[in-house]
């Protein structure tokens, strides 16, 4: 078993929800997304999903897509990326890091070698929002053979078929999108979306998290009661967006952080 | 341009780019060998990918299933 198993396992074990916070990398800069992915997992996140900047990240709202634009402007690469993993990991931050992003950079990169960048520089898993199942085993197949975890989503509009697909190829957990919608977005029905995620979770014998529309304590809370996780994103980057520096963001981050992961426990 | 012809450029541009077009900009894809025959050898064609072809997923799996 891998990390970011054994963080859904162990959450389990406490009788609470894991606590996924999502993080874009180079937002403000990628020495300051170091200190934030040390300073979430201080705070309580089980994993951080680290996003990889893109220019038309097509499933998310408008403060991811923001977060996006100011790391591309300051010229974050996929290298960059891989720099801070290795950095974070050199703190002595064992938090699993799962990458969040889009499949052009990483078939422009080279599936297989970026795999093997991932794991050396010490990544858990990956998650690639626009890559279908039918077509993601020139990627899945060298990311599980090399130790990665691989992250499938599900949306409430999936068949059943596609779900049972996704649940075969997920190797940590499964990804529950809440809504028909982008991240950040508003009036996701929570609470029948973590019910979801409980019934699926029956259904194919692996882990559910929940994400998209998840901002608050209150709504950690709500889903917590059903699913194995929660994940919270856009809520955090606005945080680092509209703090006044990055000390000041670092800070705000673990305060967040701090809140949400208080939440978790199933009452 | 016809249903085959944005398919095909569809599935190009998602094999040797990664990306999903719309349908709609799968069209302008199809069109570009042609344009650019027109226009001729170093004349710089910008293309606008005006929409996301991963909405489109199912009709693309359906057509390819009845054509493909």
């Amino acid at each position: 078993m891998g990390r970011i198993s054994d963080a859904f396992a162990r959450a389990r074990g406490e009788n609470r929800a894991a606590l996924v916070i999502y993080l874009c990398a180079g937002d403000p800069d990628l020495d300051t997304t170091v200190r934030l992915v040390e300073a979430a997992a201080q705070a309580g996140a089980d994993v951080v999903e680290l996003g990889m900047p893109f220019s038309d990240p097509t499933a998310d709202g408008p403060a991811i897509q923001r977060a996006s634009e100011r790391a591309l402007a300051r010229g974050t690469t996929l290298e960059g990326l891989l720099g801070a993993v290795r950095a974070v990991r050199a703190r002595g931050v064992e938090v699993p890091l799962l990458l969040f992003g889009y499949y052009n950079p990483i078939l422009r990169r080279g599936e297989e070698r970026l795999v093997a960048e991932l794991v050396a520089a010490g990544a858990d898993g990956l998650l690639v929002v626009d890559l279908p199942p039918e077509e993601c085993a020139s990627l899945r197949g060298p990311a599980v053979r090399a130790g990665l975890d691989y992250v499938p989503l599900v949306a409430p509009t999936s068949t059943d078929a596609r779900k049972r697909l996704a649940a075969d190829q997920a190797t940590a957990f499964v990804y529950h999108v809440s809504l028909t919608g982008v991240t950040g977005a508003a009036g996701a029905d929570l609470d029948a979306a973590a019910r979801r995620a409980a019934d699926l979770q029956r259904a194919l014998g692996k882990p559910v998290a929940v994400g998209f529309g998840i901002k608050t304590p209150e709504d950690v809370h709500l889903v917590a009661q059903h699913a194995d996780g929660v994940v919270v994103g856009s809520a955090v980057v606005r945080a680092i967006e509209e703090a006044a520096t990055a000390d000041a963001a670092v800070d705000d981050v673990r305060r967040l952080v701090a809140r949400l992961a208080a939440r978790t426990a199933r009452s | 341009v016809d249903d085959a012809q944005a398919l095909a450029a569809f599935q190009q541009l998602a094999r040797t780019e990664g990306i999903l077009p719309a349908l709609e900009s799968s069209h302008a894809i199809a069109h570009l060998p042609v344009l650019a025959r027109e226009l001729g050898q170093g004349a710089p064609v910008l293309v606008n990918l005006s929409g996301r072809g991963d909405k489109d997923l199912d009709t693309v799996q359906q057509w390819l299933r009845e054509h493909g």
